[in-house]
């Protein structure tokens, strides 16, 4: 099987995204069903990527004729689900610090 | 329940007009009460205080989801409850009903609902359709059934409060609490209570945006939780 270097690109970023997840979810950020849900999304786009030149619509060869368009939208849709993702899992830590740390002020109010 | 510490929480943010009057009657039916100001710029920690409850105070306005968890939290951890009534602070329920949802926890129920099915006619119309199809959608999401999942009048005991896992912060929670007791299969029951609904509980709760948001957050939290 030809892996083109878009097709390589694709599935490192999918493979590196479900290790993140793992992390997430070791860490408790994400819950078990948070961490399938990014999973089948990161883990999808390995498989479409893998498969891309007979399950994909598009042509990925990147030697011989590929468009530019989609290249670019394909691209485009990575770092979007990329970005997504990432401040996904950004929010939902920065939350609960925040929840944590208003439980520790209104638990510690003396006034109670 | 008796011989078991009952304590009522109430979620509260900018409720100066109505907590004095509930908190008056309230006393007689509960051991304690636990007010968790939601962050209000108004004076409701302060007449809390006054009236001899127990006051948190959220430094920033967090959603009543987040200020009915704190306070459970807080009755269970610092004021050692067994039982746990939330009632909320605008006065549309009648603190006089307690009675009948305590007698309902016993062995064979852990959590009690309330409805206000009887009083639907009073509420406004746009009200009552949005009450009706979120309880539809949130029995069809929990498997319990109840008339009335968006009533903030609840009791459950510490363990069954210890079981749920509830992390919304708006008022998706009382969709929370039935899809969380239907999950971890909680004992429950349902009683009528009355309602009072006048100028300012009528004005006070749910509009149409927020149902929208929670019948969302509802299905978010059953298919990806």
């Amino acid at each position: 099987m030809n892996v083109t270097f878009l097709q390589f690109f694709a599935m490192l970023t999918g493979l590196f995204f479900c290790y993140h997840v793992y992390g997430q979810k070791k860490r408790g950020i994400l819950s078990t069903k948070e961490a399938i849900f990014w999973l089948c999304i990161w883990g999808g786009l390995v498989i479409v990527s893998a498969g891309a030149g007979t399950v994909f619509p598009l042509d990925l060869t990147l030697i011989g004729g590929y468009r530019l368009g989609d290249v670019i939208m394909i691209v485009s849709i990575i770092a979007l689900f990329a970005v997504s993702y990432v401040l996904y899992a950004r929010m939902a830590a920065q939350n609960k610090k925040i929840k944590e740390l208003i439980k520790k002020i209104a638990f510690d109010d003396k006034k109670a | 329940m008796k011989g078991k510490k009952t304590v009522a929480v109430i979620p509260a943010y900018n409720e100066e007009k109505r907590l004095g009057e509930v908190l008056k009657e309230l006393k007689q039916y509960v051991d304690e009460i636990v007010v968790s100001d939601d962050g209000s710029s108004d004076r409701t920690a302060e007449i809390a205080r006054k009236a001899g409850a127990k006051v948190i105070s959220s430094p920033v306005n967090m959603g009543v989801g987040h200020a009915t968890r704190l306070g459970c939290d807080y009755a269970i951890t610092k004021r050692m409850a067994e039982v746990i009534v939330l009632i909320d602070a605008d006065g549309q329920h009648a603190p006089s009903d307690i009675p009948k949802l305590l007698e309902k926890i016993d062995g064979s129920c852990e959590f009690v609902f309330t409805s206000r099915f009887k009083e639907k006619k009073e509420m406004p119309v746009i009200k009552t359709l949005g009450n009706s199809f979120l309880t539809f959608s949130t029995n069809l999401l929990s498997g319990i059934s109840i008339t009335d999942s968006q009533s903030g009048f609840r009791a459950m005991t510490k363990e069954a409060y210890e079981k749920l896992d509830l992390r919304t912060d708006g008022y998706e929670i009382c969709s929370e609490f039935a899809i969380e007791v239907g999950r971890k299969r909680i004992k429950y029951r349902e009683v009528q209570i009355r309602a009072v609904y006048d100028d300012w509980t009528k004005i006070k709760g749910t509009d149409v945006t927020t149902g929208m948001k929670i019948f969302a957050r509802s299905l978010w939290m059953r298919l990806i939780r």
